[in-house]
C-alpha cells in the first residue's frame, strides 16, 4: 500500500513539474494545447495527492502501525474519528495535507479562472507549481509519512510494527482541535491562490483591475477558514488547557494571527484599489507578505524553531523553509521593484477625515500590530543573533502594544465606514456620529458610576457601544428608507437592504461580530480565580459562588481511565448546578490530560478544574476561574462568519442594475433605494 | 499648497502613532524580557537579581513534592541541581513527571528558582522507535507547556 501511496506522490511531482514547464512553454511559445496541458496536469496532481493521503487514512484505519507515522500517532483504542485527525497530528502528516489542499485550491482556481483570465492563467500556474513542487519535495524526500518502522536490519530488512500505537496525543482529543488544523490549513493554503494571481499580474502587467475582484473573493474565503481556525484553536486552549485563557501569546498562535491581520489589511485596501486605482504597490505587498506569513506559520508550527527552546526537538525541515521563503522572498521584492512603473498610482489623499485616510490607517495599525507580534515571536532569535544569549517577551509585552492598537483600529472600524470617498462634510460628521456618540459616552459614564474604572476597559466598552451603535443606525437608516416606499416590515426591509448591497452590507456585520469579540475580550480584565485543596464534603469560596466538593468518582473505557470530581455550585444558598471536572489519564500515550467544566452563560463562564489530588490523596485540588463575558467572542465569531458569508453572495440589484455611478458623499448622507452602489467612485 | 499641508498631517499622524508603538513596545520589552538558561549556564551566570529566567533541563528522579497551592522539585542537568518552587495558582502540565524535559519560568533568588510558569514534555513510549518519532511527538507535546 505504502508503495502505491510513495509512488502517486513521486507522480505528483513530476506532474508538478510538468505543469510549470508546459505552462511557460506554452505562454512563452503560445501553443495553446500545451497550456491547457497544464491545466489537466494541474488537477491530476490532486488526483495523486488524494491517492497518497487516501493511504495513510486506510493506513490508520487499519492499524498499520509498521508505518511509522502511524505507530506514532495512533492506537487501537483510538475512535475512528480522531484517527481522520491524527492524519495531521504530526509534522509529515501536516505537510502531506498541506500538499494535497493546496493540489485541491490549485485545481479549482484553475479550473473555474482558466477562460476568465486567460492571459494570466499560464503564469498562475506556474507560481502554484512552484509552491506545490515545494511542498511534494517534502513530502517525498525530506519528512515521508509512510516511511517504515525497520525493527529488525539483520539479514534484511524485516519490515515489523509494534502490536499498539503510542496513540495520539491526548491534547489532540478533544472536537474543536479535531477541525481546527483543517481550518487553519484552509487559510493558510488559500492565500496561495491570490499569491499565485498577484505575481502572474505583475508579469504580464495585467490591464485594469479584473483580477482584483478575483483575488479578493478568494482572500475572503481563506481569510474566514484562517480566522474560524484562530477562533477554534482560541477555544479548544480554553477548554482544553486548563489554565482558564483562550490567547497565550505562544509563537504557534503568533503564527496564525500574523497573516490574518495583513491579509485584514489587504481585505481593506484592496477596496482603494478597486474604488480609486490607489496601493497598487502597497495591495502587492500585503499580498505577498500575507502569503510568505502563511509559509513562515507553517514552519514556525512544524519546524519549533521558537518555543523549542534549548532541549526542545529541532526539526530537520528548519532550513527548506528559509530556503523557500529567501529565494521566494527575493523573487518576488525583485519583481515587484521592476513592475513599479505599471502600479503607479494616479491619485492622492485629500483629506484626513476620509474613507481612504482611515483605510491608510488601518492599514498602518494592522501592519504595526503584526510587525509587534512578529517582533515579539522572533526576539529569542534576534538577540540570540545579535548578543548571544537567548531571550524571549512574554504576555505583558504583546498586550501592552496590541490592547491600544486593538482599541484605535475599533474606532476606526466605527468612522471609517461612514467617512465619505476623498473629503468627509461635517454635516455627515454629525448625522452619522452625533447619537452614537452620546450613547457611548452615556455607556462610559455608567460604567463608571458601576465602578468599571480601568481605563482599557473602559475605553472599550465605551468604543464597542458607539462602533455597535453605528452599524444599527446604518441599517435602521436604510431599512426605514425600503419600509416606507414598500410597506414592508423593517426587518424584512432590512433584508432587502443586505441583500441589494452584499458587501457594503455584509461587512457592517463582519464589523458588528468583532465589536462582540471586543467585549467578550474586555471582560477578561475583570476575570477571577481561585485554587483551594478540598476534603470531600468541603466547601470553597469565589464570590458570589460557593463550590462544595460532592464525590470523587471514577471511570473507565479502552482509550483513557477518568476520575471526576463532583463539585455542586451554590449562589445564596441554593444549589444552582453541579459541574464534573474530569482527569484523564490515556493509556496508548500514558499521558494524563485535564478536561475542565465549564458552565457558559452570557455574562460569564464558571470554569473549574480538577487540578489533581493532594500528597495525601484525601484532598482534591480544584482551581475555580469565573471568566466574564468569553461567550460574547464566540458569538461574535459565528456573527464576522454570516457577515463573510453574505459577503460573498453577489447582490442582487448588483447583477441586473449594472454599475451606476452616484456621489458618495451624497449615498453615505441620505440612503436611498437605489444606492446599492453606495461604494462607488465619486463622479 | 493644500496638498503640502495634507502630506504635513499625514506624516504628523502616523508619526505619532508609530513613536506611541514603539515606546509601548520598549517598555513592554524590558516588563517582560526572560533570559533562556539552562541550569548549568544559570549556576555559572554572573547576575541573577533583577532578572527573569526561563530554565530548562530534566526533572530529577523523586523530587517532585506536592502541597498545597505549592509544588517543589529540582532541575537537572547532568550532576548539576537547581532547586524549583512553584506556587502559581494555574495547575501545573500533567507532563510534568520524573526524568520530563522542563523549563521554568521565573527569578532565581538566594539559590532557589522561584517559578510563575512551569512547562514540561514527556520522553517517548517507544525508545525503540526512530529519533524522530522521539522528536515529533515532543514537538506536539510543547503546545500546552505554553501556556
Amino acid at each position: 500500500m505504502e508503495i502505491i501511496a510513495g509512488f502517486s506522490l513521486c507522480l505528483a511531482l513530476a506532474l508538478t513539474i510538468y505543469a510549470l514547464a508546459a505552462s511557460i512553454l506554452g505562454v512563452t511559445r503560445e501553443k495553446d494545447r500545451l497550456i491547457y496541458s497544464s491545466y489537466r496536469a494541474v488537477v491530476a496532481v490532486w488526483v495523486a495527492v488524494t491517492i497518497a493521503i487516501g493511504v495513510l487514512l486506510f493506513a490508520f484505519f487499519n492499524d498499520n502501525f509498521y508505518i511509522s507515522y502511524v505507530a506514532a500517532h495512533s492506537n487501537r483504542a483510538l475512535p475512528w474519528y480522531y484517527k481522520i485527525t491524527s492524519l495531521w497530528a504530526g509534522q509529515e502528516g501536516s505537510l502531506l495535507f498541506w500538499s494535497w489542499l493546496l493540489a485541491g485550491y490549485a485545481a479549482v482556481a484553475v479550473w473555474t479562472n482558466r477562460e476568465k483570465h486567460r492571459s494570466m492563467m499560464p503564469y498562475v500556474v506556474a507560481t502554484l507549481a512552484v509552491v506545490q513542487a515545494f511542498f511534494l519535495i517534502l513530502n517525498v524526500f525530506i519528512a515521508s509519512p509512510f516511511q517504515l518502522l525497520a525493527m529488525n536490519q539483520a539479514g534484511g530488512m524485516v519490515v515489523q510494527g509494534p502490536l499498539d500505537g503510542s496513540g495520539l496525543n491526548p491534547l489532540l482529543q478533544y472536537p474543536a482541535m479535531a477541525i481546527h488544523p483543517p481550518m487553519l490549513y484552509l487559510g493558510y493554503v488559500g492565500f496561495t491562490v491570490p499569491f499565485a494571481f498577484a505575481m502572474a499580474t505583475l508579469i504580464t502587467e495585467q490591464a485594469g483591475e479584473k483580477w482584483i475582484e478575483t483575488t479578493r473573493r478568494w482572500t475572503m474565503v481563506t481569510w474566514l477558514f484562517l480566522m474560524i481556525g484562530i477562533m477554534l484553536g482560541a477555544r479548544w486552549a480554553y477548554a482544553v488547557l486548563g489554565w482558564g485563557g483562550y490567547w497565550g501569546w505562544d509563537p504557534v498562535e503568533n503564527a496564525s494571527l500574523m497573516p490574518w491581520l495583513t491579509g485584514t489589511a489587504f481585505l481593506h485596501s484592496v477596496m482603494m484599489q478597486e474604488k480609486r486605482g490607489m496601493m497598487k504597490v502597497w495591495n502587492m505587498v500585503l499580498i505577498f507578505s500575507t502569503f510568505y506569513l502563511c509559509i513562515f506559520g507553517t514552519f514556525l508550527t512544524r519546524s519549533g524553531v521558537v518555543s523549542s527552546v534549548h532541549a526542545f526537538a529541532q526539526s530537520n525541515i528548519g532550513p527548506f523553509f528559509v530556503g523557500f521563503l529567501g529565494v521566494g522572498i527575493l523573487v518576488s521584492g525583485w519583481l515587484l521593484l521592476e513592475r513599479l512603473d505599471y502600479l503607479k498610482s494616479n491619485q492622492q489623499l485629500d483629506s484626513l477625515v476620509s474613507r481612504e485616510s482611515s483605510f491608510l490607517f488601518n492599514n498602518l495599525l494592522l501592519l504595526a500590530a503584526c510587525f509587534a507580534v512578529l517582533w515579539g515571536t522572533l526576539f529569542p532569535v534576534i538577540t540570540e543573533a545579535v548578543k548571544g544569549v537567548k531571550i524571549s517577551v512574554g504576555a505583558p509585552f504583546f498586550n501592552k502594544v496590541n490592547i491600544p492598537i486593538g482599541l484605535l483600529l475599533l474606532f476606526l472600524t466605527g468612522v471609517g465606514p461612514l467617512f465619505a470617498w476623498r473629503k468627509t462634510s461635517l454635516g455627515s460628521l454629525q448625522r452619522n456620529f452625533l447619537y452614537p456618540g452620546i450613547v457611548a459616552l452615556g455607556v462610559g459614564a455608567m460604567l463608571f458610576a458601576l465602578g468599571v474604572r480601568e481605563f482599557y476597559p473602559q475605553m472599550s466598552f465605551i468604543l464597542c457601544a458607539f462602533v455597535g451603535l453605528t452599524v444599527v443606525l446604518e441599517f435602521y437608516r436604510g431599512a426605514h428608507v425600503i419600509a416606507q416606499k414598500s410597506g414592508a416590515s423593517l426587518v424584512s426591509s432590512a433584508v432587502t437592504l443586505t441583500r441589494r448591497n452584499t458587501r457594503r452590507y455584509g461587512g457592517y456585520i463582519v464589523h458588528f461580530g468583532i465589536v462582540l469579540m471586543f467585549i467578550g475580550f474586555t471582560g477578561t480584565a475583570f476575570n477571577t480565580e481561585r485554587e483551594q485543596a478540598l476534603l470531600v464534603g468541603e466547601r470553597m469560596e469565589l464570590a458570589p459562588y460557593s463550590f462544595r466538593l460532592a464525590e470523587l468518582t471514577e471511570a473507565d473505557n479502552p482509550n483513557f481511565a477518568a476520575e471526576h470530581a463532583v463539585v455542586e455550585l451554590y449562589r445564596g444558598g441554593r444549589q444552582i448546578d453541579v459541574m464534573y471536572p474530569e482527569r484523564r489519564f490515556y493509556k496508548a500515550s500514558r499521558q494524563p490530560s485535564t478536561e475542565a467544566a465549564i458552565r457558559a452563560r452570557m455574562n460569564e463562564d464558571i470554569y473549574v478544574v480538577f487540578a489533581g489530588m493532594e500528597e495525601d490523596q484525601q484532598r482534591a485540588v480544584i482551581n475555580v476561574h469565573i471568566n466574564p463575558l468569553v461567550n460574547w467572542i464566540w458569538l461574535g465569531c459565528l456573527v464576522v462568519v454570516l457577515g463573510t458569508a453574505i459577503a460573498l453572495v453577489p447582490s442582487k440589484s448588483g447583477l441586473d442594475a449594472g454599475r451606476r455611478k452616484k456621489p458618495a458623499t451624497a449615498a453615505a448622507a441620505e440612503p436611498t433605494v437605489k444606492e446599492t452602489e453606495h461604494d462607488e467612485v465619486p463622479a | 499648497m493644500r496638498q503640502r499641508r495634507n502630506k504635513w498631517q499625514f506624516g504628523a499622524g502616523i508619526v505619532i502613532i508609530l513613536s506611541t508603538i514603539a515606546w509601548l513596545s520598549y517598555s513592554g520589552i524590558q516588563e517582560s524580557k526572560t533570559y533562556y538558561v539552562t541550569v548549568s549556564e544559570l549556576l555559572a551566570s554572573p547576575v541573577t537579581e533583577h532578572r527573569r529566567f526561563r530554565v530548562a533541563g530534566d526533572v530529577a528522579s523523586g523530587s517532585i513534592q506536592r502541597a498545597v497551592g505549592r509544588v517543589e522539585f529540582q532541575l537537572q542537568q547532568g550532576a548539576e541541581l537547581i532547586p524549583v518552587v512553584y506556587a502559581g495558582m494555574d495547575p501545573l502540565p500533567d507532563t510534568l513527571v520524573d526524568g520530563a524535559q522542563a523549563v521554568a519560568d521565573g527569578r532565581y533568588e538566594n539559590g532557589t528558582f522561584h517559578a510563575e510558569a512551569v512547562q514540561a514534555k514527556c520522553a517517548s513510549k517507544y525508545e525503540a522507535m526512530a529519533e524522530e518519532a522521539n522528536a515529533e511527538a515532543a514537538a506536539d507535546a510543547q503546545m500546552p507547556g505554553a501556556y
